[in-house]
């Protein structure tokens, strides 16, 4: 009849065990009592042979080098992206360019203006006392008057500068000469 | 561009290694690897370097599967049916024809038997047995807890220890 720890240690038990025992991670307990298993069975013993047959079998498959076109592919599409990135910002700055934000913005303070504007001044009176409206009579009749001496003078002036100068005095010189010369 | 290039060599052979392992040939392995750089181009910036190596693990192993998905073979392949259809299915893609011939037969029957895995028994047991990643950066690569990603890398070596037990015994 098996004791405690035979039936612990069977055949069922080890063989779930066998990896971490492989790799070192069981207790110290569980690990002599597998070994101890182990020395008595042929078939666990050869399960564990397996065991380290695959572990060093995955461990010796290489590790492989990516093909260069793959990677230079690559490369190549990124160097494509980064191409139209540029050609893109590009033409963004320029659509900046063709529709300024300016525009749109004085456009909107212009009516912000008118708004404002019509809004304060709709209902104000004109506040003009009779005394102003007199003094403002008096004034507008001052300066027609200054307006028409001034039309006088300035008349005058032309009689004198153009008529009487580049007119008469001319046509009196030469006048004169004609019958000078008729008398010699 | 010049740092995208560094970054492009420091990782493309590990982003193509884990296709290869996962998914058996070498066509996709460089559409997968195509897919990731370019992914990579597309989000390097917003990921702090020092995540970057989980990150990049991370999205090789979901564009794989959405790989997997498009062929229609996703369920078969996740759910680890392992029977002799998925095997079979699998084994019809196959690794390189060159690297076959290289590798042992021994070798040849641990990749077959690696393609039948369960998808993320497949995922650990790649970035940890033939990567060498640590436990550590597989469980923050794949959002899982340490002891899980223990868990399993143990059952998917002892899948492939059963399925070769198998094959063994048919020959």
């Amino acid at each position: 009849m098996m004791n405690r720890s035979e039936r612990e240690f069977d055949c069922s038990w080890v063989q779930v065990r066998i990896e971490a025992h492989l790799d070192g991670e069981l207790p110290d307990g569980e690990a002599n009592g597998l070994e101890t298993h182990l020395r008595e069975c042929a078939g666990c013993a050869a399960e564990l042979e397996l065991a380290e047959q695959v572990r060093g079998g995955l461990r010796m498959m290489p590790l492989l080098k990516c093909p260069d076109p793959v990677v230079e592919e690559v490369y190549e599409r990124v160097r494509g992206e980064l191409r139209a990135t540029r050609r893109r910002r590009l033409r963004e700055w320029m659509d900046s360019w063709r529709a300024p934000l300016w525009r749109p913005v004085a456009a909107a303070l212009v009516v912000v203006l008118m708004i404002g504007g019509a809004v304060t001044y709709q209902d104000r009176e004109p506040e003009v006392s009779p005394a102003e409206l007199a003094r403002a009579e008096l004034q507008v009749k001052w300066t027609l008057a200054y307006l028409s001496q001034m039309g006088r003078r300035t008349g005058g002036r032309v009689r004198d500068d153009v008529l009487w100068e580049r007119v008469v005095e001319p046509i009196q010189k030469s006048v004169n000469r004609v019958m000078e010369m008729e008398t010699m | 561009m010049r740092r995208f290039r560094k970054l492009c060599e420091r990782h493309r052979d590990r982003v193509y290694t884990f296709a290869w392992y996962f998914l058996g040939n070498r066509e996709d392995a460089e559409d997968v690897a195509q897919e990731v750089l370019i992914r990579l181009w597309n989000h390097w910036q917003e990921v702090e370097p020092a995540r970057l190596p989980a990150w990049i693990t991370r999205v090789a192993r979901n564009v794989c599967l959405d790989l997997l998905r498009k062929r229609k073979s996703y369920r078969a392949v996740v759910s680890g049916e392992g029977d002799e259809e998925a095997l079979a299915r699998v084994a019809s893609r196959g690794p390189d024809p060159e690297k076959l011939a290289e590798a042992s037969e021994f070798q040849r029957q641990l990749e077959r038997a690696l393609q039948a895995l369960p998808e993320i028994h497949r995922t650990v047991v790649v970035l940890r047995e033939i990567q060498g990643l640590k436990y550590e950066e597989i469980a923050e690569s794949l959002g899982l807890p340490l002891n899980t990603v223990k868990v399993y890398l143990h059952r998917g070596r002892r899948e492939l220890r059963e399925q070769l037990r198998k094959s063994m015994d048919d020959e």
